[in-house]
């Protein structure tokens, strides 16, 4: 299976894989062309990109899935329907997938692409934390960010936590997020039960291009 | 040793008449970027710190604000903050120009005795600060060969440099030529070659055909980023390190490296290095660059002018930079204008 990844660094790039390779439960491929994102360009670096790279996922390559991937920083982490709903990053990139479908001419023989977006909240790094501080899970985050919790500053803690320093290099961050993201493969559900908005729907959107049914 | 305020590290820098920087404070921690548009004070800032270093102090006339009368006094203070003491070094322009430079201890607690030690110490490390602004061009050049062989201001000398590097340590130098081969996957190692005696250049190996190629043969980004990361892996470098541009003729692919060579000068317990860390000044007009430094508010200092007089701010003293930068890249909230720090519309 052909799986292209896109998110804020090429570290969250090289976990975000492994975690789709344990929902998956294969070895995923990478499409063939050049690395991406060398450095972190946030969200609308991210948006910015992102028709970009679907139509040349689409147009270019064999990819059967285009996993997108965000930090959610201080933003609502929500499926639902209410005001927040706008502003959720989940809601904004599956709008973007939508309008940029409308201009991608389907090509006869194509396999389908699967598009699908993850919302780690507040940062990627709290999924790995996963399974090492209970405290570090979705639910903690929204009902913190709703108290008033400053996003900048648990994020901070948590690169902390989980790299050892709040300034990694690239060779760190990427090291210590595929080190974490293989342990977390070895319990899959379990990241989906923390973070079931942000990773949980991520993961069925996977299964369900795998298993169509 | 603190991020915010090193041991016997510089805090601030305060300007008094001294050119386009007529009463402002440049806050300093162990790494300070600073932005900002053209003839915002970034490089006059530098310019005072390399006097403070031992440079060759400008005249007052070129010292002075314009405008400034004949009386006033033009005055940088460079503040030095540790655990027991504080202390200011002083350079002054009077009435009848050059002043010199003092250093006075302004603040001790009764623990600390050793103040003629500690003058030295500082002393030490003013004198070892060093400027660069990089020129591919001069880094590349060849080199006469002398003992304790250093960087210029422009670069030049690199041959040099990496010749004493792989002799008197070389285990860095391997560390050097492995990390470059990740850089510019290209090539996998520095070589040397004599063009007359007592003279050397040096060249890249192509990893695939196994090339030499001469550095004045390599493409300008190639031979500024070996500059950067040589720098980086000095086993002693400067104790104040002031960088015109780090980015400049570097691919914005290679940024996020070029922090990391940057952040392992300031923060090297960070990077698995046993030594002191190096306090880093360095400027930037690149959206890219800044980026890379969104978690770090406290390391950026915004540079903007009004008039005829620039002003410093440091990012994380602005009470709406969280809002600001809420789901915006740092280095487009700035080229955006919303932060300041840009040049003026007409």
């Amino acid at each position: 299976m052909i799986v292209d990844v896109l998110s804020e660094s090429s570290a969250d790039e090289a976990a975000i894989r492994i975690l789709v390779d344990a929902v998956l439960q294969l070895e995923s491929q990478a499409p063939p062309g050049f690395p991406r994102m060398e450095f972190r360009r946030g969200f609308r670096g991210v948006l910015k990109v992102i028709p970009a790279v679907l139509k040349r996922a689409y147009y270019h390559t064999d990819a059967d899935l285009l996993v997108v991937v965000l930090d959610s920083n201080g933003t609502p982490v929500t499926e639902g329907t209410s005001g927040e709903k706008r502003e959720s990053r989940l809601y904004r990139i599956r709008q973007l997938f939508d309008e940029t479908w409308k201009h991608i001419k389907k090509r006869n023989g194509r396999r389908p692409l699967q598009t699908t977006v993850g919302l780690a909240a507040p940062a990627l790094e709290a999924w790995l934390r996963c399974g090492i501080d209970d405290r570090v899970t979705e639910a903690a985050w929204i009902r913190d960010l709703k108290a008033g919790a400053s996003a900048p500053r648990r994020i901070r803690e948590l690169k902390q936590a989980v790299y050892g320093t709040d300034k990694p290099s690239l060779d760190q961050e990427t090291s210590r997020a595929t080190e974490e993201a293989r342990r977390l493969a070895e319990d899959i559900g379990a990241l989906e039960r923390s973070f079931p908005i942000g990773f949980g729907s991520l993961a069925r959107d996977v299964r369900a291009r795998k298993d169509p049914t | 040793m603190s991020e915010q305020s090193a041991d016997g590290s510089l805090e601030s820098v305060h300007f008094q008449n001294f050119r386009v920087l007529r009463d402002t404070v440049l806050p300093l921690t162990r790494f300070t970027l600073i932005v900002g548009p053209n003839g915002s004070g970034k490089s006059t800032a530098i310019q005072a710190l390399e006097i403070a270093g031992g440079g060759n102090p400008i005249n007052r006339d070129r010292a002075a604000s314009a405008g400034l009368p004949e009386n006033a006094e033009i005055k940088v203070t460079l503040k030095w903050r540790a655990t027991k003491w504080h202390a200011e070094t002083s350079l002054r322009w009077g009435r009848s120009g050059w002043g010199g430079r003092t250093l006075k201890q302004t603040h001790a607690t009764p623990a600390f005795t050793d103040w003629p030690a500690t003058e030295r110490a500082l002393d030490a490390k003013l004198n070892s600060l060093r400027s660069y602004s990089l020129n591919a061009n001069a880094v590349a050049e060849q080199v006469g060969l002398a003992p304790q062989m250093e960087l210029t201001n422009t670069g030049a000398g690199l041959a040099g440099v990496l010749d004493r590097l792989r002799d008197e340590a070389p285990e860095r130098f391997e560390a050097l030529n492995a990390e470059l081969a990740r850089w510019l996957p290209e090539f996998d190692r520095i070589l040397f070659a004599t063009p007359e005696r007592g003279h050397r250049i040096f060249l890249l190996r192509t990893s695939d055909e196994q090339h030499a190629i001469p550095a004045d043969d390599l493409s300008q980004g190639t031979v500024l980023s070996l500059a950067m990361l040589t720098l980086a892996y000095l086993p002693t470098p400067p104790s104040i390190v002031c960088l015109e541009e780090p980015d400049r003729g570097i691919h914005p692919r290679l940024l996020r490296d070029v922090r990391d060579a940057l952040y392992r000068l300031s923060f090297p317990e960070e990077y698995g290095e046993d030594r002191e860390p190096v306090q880093v000044i360095a400027t930037t007009h690149s959206p890219y660059l800044l980026d890379l430094f969104r978690d770090h508010p406290e390391q950026i200092v915004i540079a903007e002018k009004t008039g005829t007089e620039a002003r410093f701010e440091r990012l994380s003293d602005r009470p709406d930079v969280e809002e600001i930068l809420h789901d915006t890249p740092l280095g487009e909230a700035w080229y955006s204008g919303v932060l300041g720090g840009v040049p003026i519309e007409r």
